[in-house]
């Protein structure tokens, strides 16, 4: 069951995703971002982590949204002119193509082969030739077995039991080992609180 | 089975039952008028829908998210102040006195002021 909801959620995330990017009206494509966050504060709940889950919830949907928001209407939009067709479309293909096969390798070498061993090879190969005969590179270390670095384990556990919860270990950690890293992200906050302040001020 | 998974199950039947009702059963007879939004009557024009606005109404939304950051960031010591002592409260002190100094700089300057669009009239 854990396992359904998980891909059911991946699955959603990735299809808004699209719908964010494919989207003609720009407010819909805001009302497809806030499905990524739920979708992705789901499946980070399912992780484990509920506090990063609900803080996703908290944090983006409910006022990084509202600044997208107020981007779009302060953009001068007209709808007309945001659909490209032709010539202004096809021109944009290149850049494309070749900005998604970065991360096709990227996504390849990095994770672990999900689809079986030889078909990463494979891609991995293709994506190399293609890289090479574009853009004149010819030797790349390619660099196989990545995915063996990274081991997700599913929760630390080693903090959680002097203090029961997780929310409560995280408070331990933050508040003693890490307090000039939030001492930092406050000076940040400072920093974001006075420009926008400034910059907006009239001058009378 | 149990009523999470019971719930889990029967509330989506439920709900796509009693839609698929509406769409059989419904009248559906559109034109041009009913179609678009309704605005007081009025039709709008293209090129009339935009008005200025303040600025403030956009530094309060963003300084909302910044004090939302903050309470996110002091959650977690408010449920583990008994394990972190005097040392942890110090810290969160020196964390929410660098971001006060920030509330006072807003205050000081007015910066959610709304200006009123009202006009005046001396009799």
């Amino acid at each position: 069951m854990n396992n359904f909801l998980l891909d059911f959620l991946a699955l959603g995330a990735i299809v808004s995703g699209i719908l964010v990017i494919t989207s003609k009206n720009p407010v819909i494509s805001v009302l497809f971002l806030i499905s990524v966050f739920v979708n992705v504060a789901g499946y980070l709940v399912l992780l484990g982590v509920g506090f990063i889950g609900i803080s996703y919830i908290v944090v983006y949907v409910g006022a990084v949204t509202v600044l997208f928001l107020f981007v779009i209407m302060m953009l001068n939009l007209q709808l007309a002119e945001l659909n490209a067709v032709g010539s202004e479309y096809t021109q944009n293909l290149p850049l494309g193509a070749i900005l998604g096969s970065v991360f096709l390798f990227e996504l390849t070498s990095v994770l672990p082969p999900v689809l079986g061993q030889s078909f990463s090879q494979v891609m991995l190969g293709v994506l190399t030739t293609i890289h090479s005969n574009l853009l004149g590179k010819t030797d790349y270390n390619n660099v196989n077995d990545v995915h063996l670095a990274f081991q997700s384990l599913n929760i630390d556990t080693a903090f959680t039991s002097t203090s029961g919860l997780q929310i409560q270990s995280i408070g331990a950690m933050l508040y003693t080992h890490a307090a000039i890293w939030l001492i930092l992200a406050g000076v940040i906050l400072l920093l974001a609180m006075i420009s926008p302040i400034v910059l907006s001020m009239n001058r009378k | 089975m149990t009523t999470q998974t019971f719930f889990f199950i029967f509330i989506p039947i439920l709900a796509i039952v009693l839609l698929g009702l509406n769409l059989i059963f419904a009248p559906h007879n559109p034109y041009d008028e009913k179609d678009s939004a309704f605005e007081c009557g009025f039709h709008s024009f293209l090129g009339q829908n935009r008005s200025e606005f303040s600025i403030s109404f956009f530094i309060f939304a963003l300084l909302f998210l910044l004090f939302d950051l903050e309470i996110l960031l002091v959650y977690p010591y408010v449920v583990s102040a008994y394990v972190n002592g005097i040392f942890g409260l110090i810290i969160m002190l020196l964390f929410f006195l660098v971001l006060t100094l920030g509330f006072v700089f807003e205050l000081g300057k007015n910066a959610l002021s709304i200006d009123s669009r009202q006009v005046y009239y001396v009799k």
